[in-house]
């Protein structure tokens, strides 16, 4: 793969899917099917020469993770990088509170970049925090 | 066989508590078909009877966990919290109101701090609420009076599937007899979301600068000219465009979600909101209303305040509750390593912290009520499966306009699973056995 890499701003959402796998089995494939994955604009999708199903490394100042691309149903965002909240999301988000309690969810600059690295599956994700 | 149908059962999955839902029952009392609801509420129903459903207590020995008996349970969490120095109470927001009640009088009992979902959803929207105010109503007015809906920052398409169709957008409401077609609907976003392809108006706000588009919004009210062609990256034309409606609404309601308070500015973008709302008084009726995730997370600002006076995040180290966020809510604390054992209600923060304060939760001894497996099942040290409450047991959810509905039990649990409020009522009374 090549070196190509993106800086984008991460916002973190909510979608149906990822509300009805929460309420399903959280520990299985559907969960993950459900959060590890972004919405990228076609625009962005192209600069980084990669097609629906590919996989990127998101990286911000807080950690990496691995995510499945998925072309977004809400364009134009050109620059935004979608990611539903869940453990793959919280990988990468900022969790500086401000002195309000809440951590920054939103807004945060990433660097994507093509992989042929694989999604970490929630157990993975959860054996890396007693790491 | 006869199915059995159980009609107006409210959905205990988010801060709508649709009251509407139809449960049809299979043979052996099993839930074959969820109606009225949306896929994510008929997944709670449908999951709730699942193979992978927790029906014992379990605790970790040597890594894996072992079925134990709810007596052990009971007494090896009520010793974690008694020898804790600062135990962390988290949660709470899928769980009734009295289970809640007893949750306050175990964090008293052990000089902890009880702080619920709030901290991570609309805690900056409290905090704000706080220093100005909120001009509310409850959601019924808005179905019969709104004639222009905002939704700031918030998908309900996606996050309260059925709000639109229920409180907002599509009903038909007494002074609103057409429905949709006596409403303007405008969003706000940073994206063209599912919602906001319904709206009437879509305004695609740049990412973190939400506050700027508000202070327009209130500048272009008060009688100023705006010097810039654009703000936050919609143009002043469109924000005049816009305002022009909210000014000529006869009922507005504005409904904010996470754009608003995860985003740059947090609280500020709220009391910048909720000034906004005050000054279109000014010229209209206009409320406003957060968009509550969980169920009963406004129950648990209800609770936590008329016992303590205070809504999340309350400290009673001191022997008396102490607020101060930033300081008592559970991120902060997870961060600076503050809390020594943990015990999680009705929640899930391993799957919803920032992974940097899951970290320090890992190190921790942790017990969770919790009736499924989940990613914060996986690193406790105890856990006990609750009966579900709005499925296998009754209780007392707040609407997100604070209207109190009662939840329905419609099927007995696993057999040996009590409702939250009877295994805290035990864990308290073992809590008071050790330190009597």
């Amino acid at each position: 793969m090549s070196k190509r890499s993106l800086e984008m701003t991460l916002v973190t959402c909510r979608t149906i899917n990822q509300g009805a796998a929460r309420e399903g089995e959280k520990m299985g494939y559907e969960y993950q099917r459900a959060c590890g994955i972004c919405y990228m604009d076609y625009e962005d999708m192209k600069l980084l020469d990669i097609l629906p199903g590919d996989c990127v490394l998101v990286k911000s100042p807080y950690g990496e993770v691995v995510l499945r691309v998925e072309r977004s149903k809400d364009e134009p965002h050109k620059g935004i990088l979608v990611v539903p909240l869940g453990p793959w999301a919280n990988k990468i988000v900022d969790p500086e509170t401000h002195s309000t309690g809440m951590p920054s969810l939103k807004g945060i600059l990433v660097t994507v970049e093509p992989t042929f690295e694989s999604i970490p599956n929630i157990k993975e994700l959860i054996s890396a925090f007693h790491s | 066989m006869p199915r059995e149908v159980v009609t107006d059962v409210v959905c205990p999955v988010c801060g709508s508590l649709c009251d509407d839902i139809t449960v049809i029952f299979g043979d052996g009392g099993r839930i074959i078909e969820v109606e009225n609801a949306c896929s994510v509420g008929a997944s709670k129903f449908l999951n709730s009877q699942s193979e992978h459903r927790l029906k014992k207590p379990l605790m970790k020995k040597n890594g894996s966990f072992v079925e134990i008996s709810l007596e052990k349970a009971v007494k090896e969490t009520a010793r974690l919290l008694a020898n804790a120095e600062r135990p962390l109470l988290y949660g709470w927001s899928n769980a009734d109101c009295d289970a809640q009640r007893v949750g306050l009088e175990l964090a008293e009992e052990v000089g902890g701090i009880i702080d619920s979902t709030t901290t991570i959803c609309h805690g900056p929207s409290v905090l704000a609420t706080q220093e100005v105010g909120c001009p509310t109503c409850t959601l019924g007015e808005v179905k019969n009076r709104a004639d222009v809906v905002v939704y700031w920052g918030s998908n309900p398409i996606h996050a309260h599937p059925r709000h639109m169709s229920r409180y907002t957008t599509f009903p038909r409401g007494f002074f609103r007899d057409k429905g949709e077609k006596d409403r303007t609907i405008i969003v706000v976003d940073v994206r063209q979301t599912d919602t906001a392809k319904l709206a009437d108006y879509f305004i695609q706000v740049k990412p973190g600068y939400d506050y700027e588009v508000i202070a327009a919004m209130r500048a272009i009210l008060k009688g100023y000219s705006i010097n810039a062609s654009e703000v936050g990256g919609v143009s002043t034309s469109k924000i005049k465009e816009v305002v022009e409606v909210m000014k000529n609404a006869g009922f507005g309601a504005l409904f904010f979600g996470m754009g608003l308070t995860m985003t740059r500015g947090k609280h500020r973008n709220i009391d910048n909101a909720i000034s906004l709302i005050a000054d279109l008084n000014s010229f209209s009726k206009w409320v406003l209303m957060p968009m509550r995730g969980h169920y009963n997370v406004s129950g648990t600002g209800e609770t936590f305040s008329w016992v303590t006076g205070y809504p999340f995040a309350i400290d009673f180290q001191r022997g008396f509750p102490y607020y101060n966020p930033g300081e008592t809510t559970s991120i902060d604390l997870l961060m600076k390593n503050e809390v020594d054992a943990a015990l999680v209600v009705a929640s899930d923060p391993v799957s919803h912290f920032p992974a940097a304060a899951v970290k320090h939760l890992a190190k921790i001894p942790v017990a969770t009520i919790e009736p499924h497996p989940t990613p914060t099942v996986e690193i406790s040290k105890i856990v006990i499966p609750p009966a579900i409450a709005g499925i296998e047991a009754e209780g007392t959810a707040y609407r997100m306009d604070h209207v109190p509905i009662r939840l329905r039990k419609i099927v007995d649990p696993p057999e040996g699973c009590l409702p939250d409020k009877e295994i805290l009522e035990m864990i308290l009374d073992e809590v008071r056995k050790i330190r009597k």
